[in-house]
């Protein structure tokens, strides 16, 4: 089922959760909402599955406004990081109450088969007759998710579905969910905070932050070209150098970086952005330009080593290096480095400090 | 704590030591406040003898006394169940400008002298008072009837399902209502097959402690009840009445049975909720 927002807006009093929010998802796509807490992607969702009415704007299912809708007639399957599982049921009748409560209940007999199936598609046979308390973190997830789609929703929702449960099960459950939906034939929305999570999972990343959508493309678009500031520094890490245009060039250290287009007149202040490990690092001394640095400490993440720098101002640093690259350099503690983006990204004006995922 | 159940030996690496002393203490206490007095009370009419003892129980006044008292209690015990749930569903579901108020009122039956409420139950619901007056003329009397026994009943239990169920209800998590209305379930069906389930234990909990309020309440049903023998009259004053008389025994007797029966009764609404707490998947 196709899902078109069209100009949301959501307020709770004072707080403005969505700010006008425009957002087409196609058919059988698996999208998630990313950003900080605060940034109105769980208010979005729940808004999409019927659970909060928007103050204006609509919602639209394969060309029909679902605006007036309301969760029940939606035939949207919801999955909650906190499971809602109905705890005086069984595994077994929590499953079945989507199609216990359906005016066209069907037979006993199709029931239980239907349950059967969709215990046997997440891995729970066997559980029928367990209650949820007696059940893992990541059991009672994927009994959540077989009752969602016991009614055989078009579209699934999914709010932080795996942020309760500890980064092991996590891990597996993200590669098992994108698999299952491969399969069937719905469209996911999923909502999270973790980057990781959401590059993984999707077909799509949609970033918000406080109400609106920063930048909505692949995963590999969102890594590698993010379109604001926020973006690169939410996905990723990312270091940040304040800079002043002039010439039509942004000056960093002794490096010129060309413009390309950003639109910032002479004397303007600026803010150039580079991954840690899109970088070289030289030493000082080889006439190379660049920001001159001084390293601070060596940390070593298995095949990767991060360096820690402190430019000249003390604005601190990062970079990370493969291990060969790293054990070629020689460096040490107080060794002073010269820093060499490698794709720089101008945005104009100066960058906040980074949110805090 | 449930791993440690059925033993006796204390939790050894327990921040707060002292076991023994305060098995000791509430063994102690128990002991001289609860258990003796009921001892004692079950060793008198042993004292008087068998014949004596069936005779005062089957004094139709006396048997009148106690069914009042414990039907009524029932009853009014029942209507603060279903109240009881409304207020605290009131409470903790919606926001709603003197909230608070509302929350203290519920509290007022508490804290209120018994016989202060009696009287002003009385003044209200007598023939001439401001209710008795609106219902006289359908021919509906409460004071001095069997109602207006219940009506006291009914009074002061308010506060115990209220405040045993509001607890339980805060801590429901309301996405499990957005679990089943994602599902299809119409509200009315939410309320009965999701909420109502996990609130019973407590509900019943509130329902027995009003139920005993109610059987064990004197002070403010006896001006009310107009104490009419075999049809107003109540099994506490009916002890009163007799120890008045110097029967003691009489008394006694009465008293033993309500205590037996009270502690059934009790014992059948504690298995209830046992069973109620082993479906909603809790120890």
């Amino acid at each position: 089922m196709k899902i078109e927002i069209k100009s949301l807006s959501k307020s709770f009093g004072a707080f403005r959760a969505l700010r006008d929010i425009d957002l087409t998802i196609e058919s059988g796509e698996l999208v998630t909402l990313l950003g900080p807490s605060g940034s109105g992607k769980t208010t979005l969702l729940r808004t999409i599955g019927g659970l909060e009415s928007p103050d204006s704007g609509s919602v639209w299912f394969d060309g029909h406004d679902a605006t007036e809708r309301s969760a029940r007639d939606r035939r949207v399957g919801f999955v909650f990081q906190h499971y809602a599982l109905f705890r005086n049921m069984s595994v077994f009748d929590n499953v079945a109450f989507g199609l216990h409560v359906r005016p066209d209940r069907p037979p006993k007999k199709e029931i239980a088969e239907r349950v059967d199936r969709l215990l046997a598609l997440v891995q729970m046979r066997g559980f029928e007759r367990r209650r949820p308390a007696q059940l893992s973190g990541g059991q009672r997830q994927r009994v959540a998710l077989a009752r969602a789609l016991a009614v055989e929703p078009k579209v699934l929702l999914l709010d932080e579905p795996f942020g309760a449960l500890d980064a092991q099960v996590r891990r597996e459950l993200r590669r098992w969910l994108r698999h299952l939906h491969d399969e069937m034939n719905v469209t996911g929305v999923f909502v999270t905070h973790d980057q990781d999570e959401a590059l993984e999972v999707a077909d799509r990343v949609v970033v918000m932050n406080k109400g609106t959508i920063e930048q909505v493309g692949v995963p590999m678009e969102i890594y590698d070209k993010p379109a604001t500031p926020f973006v690169y520094q939410f996905i990723g890490n990312v270091n940040r150098v304040p800079c002043v245009i002039a010439d039509g060039e942004a000056r960093l250290g002794t490096l010129a970086i060309p413009l390309n287009g950003v639109d910032a007149p002479d004397g303007a202040h600026a803010t150039v952005f580079f991954r840690p490990h899109d970088l070289k690092l030289v030493q000082t001394g080889s006439g190379t330009n660049g920001i001159a640095a001084t390293v601070r400490h060596i940390s070593v993440l298995g095949a990767n080593v991060r360096i820690d720098l402190a430019a000249d101002d003390d604005l601190p640093l990062e970079a990370e290096l493969p291990r060969t690259q790293f054990d070629e350099l020689t460096l040490k503690q107080g060794d002073r480095v010269v820093v060499i983006p490698n794709d720089p990204k101008i945005f104009p004006g100066t960058a906040p400090a980074a949110p805090v995922p | 704590m449930t791993a440690r159940r059925g033993t006796i030996a204390p939790v050894r690496s327990s921040v707060i030591p002292g076991f023994g002393p305060t098995l000791g203490f509430t063994m102690f206490y128990l002991s001289l406040l609860v258990l003796i007095p009921l001892v004692a009370l079950f060793l008198r009419p042993i004292g008087m003898g068998g014949e004596k003892f069936v005779a005062v129980l089957s004094d139709p006044r006396v048997l009148a006394s106690l069914r009042l008292s414990f039907g009524g209690a029932l009853v009014a015990a029942g209507v603060n169940a279903f109240a009881g749930l409304l207020l605290a569903w009131v409470l903790v579901r919606y926001e709603f400008p003197g909230r608070r108020v509302v929350d203290a009122i519920v509290d007022l039956p508490f804290a209120l002298p018994t016989a202060v409420a009696g009287i002003a139950l009385t003044a209200l619901y007598a023939p001439n008072g401001w209710i008795g007056a609106l219902l006289a003329p359908f021919d509906i009397k409460v004071a001095f009837t069997p109602l207006g026994v219940m009506v006291a009943m009914i009074f002061i239990g308010v506060p115990f399902v209220v405040r045993t169920v509001q607890p339980v209800l805060q801590e429901a998590d309301q996405e499990v209502d957005d679990a089943a209305a994602s599902l299809g379930a119409s509200r009315w069906l939410i309320f009965r097959r999701i909420i109502l389930p996990t609130l019973l234990p407590s509900l019943t909990t509130g329902f027995a402690l009003a139920f005993a309020r109610a059987v064990g309440e004197y002070g403010s049903i006896i001006f009310i009840a107009g104490n009419i023998p075999g049809v107003s009259e109540i099994a506490p004053l009916l002890i009163v009445t007799k120890l008045e008389q110097y029967d003691y025994e009489g008394a006694t007797a009465i008293a033993a049975i309500m205590l037996v029966a009270s502690f059934i009764l009790l014992c059948i609404i504690n298995g209830l909720q046992k069973w109620q707490q082993s479906r909603i998947g809790r120890p």
